[in-house]
């Protein structure tokens, strides 16, 4: 494993996908799909791809054994299908919409009892 | 159709119908599977344990539009792991169970030396702790790719990505694992 592993450690950096896509274009999703293509295009990246699946098998050799939920387990979703489905997602909006318009309304009436008072100065 | 099989079919038409001692059973029969495929994404029992239940709350909602063309296990693993990714902020936030001692402590294992036990636990414990640091979604692809067998399609469509990101994000998940064990043998770091 770790003889293959040292192997593939020095495929791994390839610069073709890792040093030339500009920033803009890396994260995006014609990024990820030049790189998918490089991928299966590029014999450095399909060695490593092949390293790869020895990992694969390490990971499957060592996966978490089958366990059980904590006792209680089945009572708490049954009693969880009967709580009401949360409509605090159609209130929050509400309430942020009738906060941010009771600020509006607010800067408004304060601008205009100074713009009053300017005028009354003013005058 | 086995005899398994043809119990969930009855199970889930019942529980279609809205029959809760028939989903009950459907939860016992499956919470074993659906906890440990949480806790292999989200490596935390607490929240495996919340990702497990809301699971099957979810499928409880879905489950007039199950159709049975998947099975019913197949499809509520697809609902976890939509789950997990969707509480992956929560995930982030917790911290990763030690699940390495009691992990491999039961079970029968195969007849080695203690040399080559030694080594065997010594890879479990690195790759264990090597899973632990992938981000959340390059390891819900390793875990649903290399131990589930999924297609990338499938990953992609519980997880609401592309099959191109689903492609990268493994191959991006094999690298760093590469790495890290390679780093904790010491040889390059």
């Amino acid at each position: 494993m770790v003889e293959i592993a040292k192997t593939a450690v020095s495929r791994v950096e390839c610069l073709a996908v890792h040093g030339r896509l500009p920033e803009g274009i890396a994260g995006s999703s014609l990024g990820i799909s030049l790189m998918e293509n490089h991928i299966d295009a590029c014999l450095v990246c399909k060695a490593d791809a092949a390293s790869g699946a020895v990992v694969s098998a390490a990971v499957r050799a060592n996966v978490l054994p089958s366990q059980m939920p904590k006792a209680g387990f089945v009572d708490g979703v049954m009693s969880g299908l009967r709580s009401p489905s949360a409509p605090v997602s159609r209130h929050r909006p509400l309430v942020k919409v009738s906060a941010g318009a009771a600020s509006a309304v607010a800067v408004a009436v304060v601008w205009s009892l100074r713009k009053r008072q300017r005028t009354l100065g003013a005058a | 159709m086995t005899e398994r099989a043809v119990q969930v079919s009855t199970l889930v038409e019942l529980a279609q119908d809205g029959d809760e001692g028939a989903f009950r059973t459907l939860v016992e029969l499956h919470q074993q599977d659906v906890f440990t495929l949480a806790l292999r994404l989200v490596r935390n029992r607490e929240l495996a344990h919340d990702v497990a239940q809301e699971t099957f709350i979810k499928a409880w909602k879905a489950l007039p539009r199950f159709r049975g063309d998947a099975k019913f296990g197949t499809w509520i693993h697809r609902i976890c792991v939509n789950t997990a990714w969707t509480l992956r902020a929560r995930a982030k936030r917790h911290q990763h169970d030690d699940l390495e001692e009691e992990r491999f402590g039961a079970g029968p294992r195969p007849v080695i030396s203690p040399e080559q036990a030694g080594e065997a636990a010594d890879l479990r414990g690195r790759l264990q702790r090597a899973l632990d640091q992938l981000p959340v979604e390059q390891r819900t692809v390793v875990v649903m790719k290399d131990v589930y067998d999924w297609t990338h399609e499938e990953i992609a469509e519980a997880m609401d990505v592309t099959v191109s990101a689903s492609k990268v994000r493994l191959h991006r998940a094999h690298r760093r694992l590469q790495r890290i064990l390679i780093t904790r043998d010491g040889l390059d770091g």
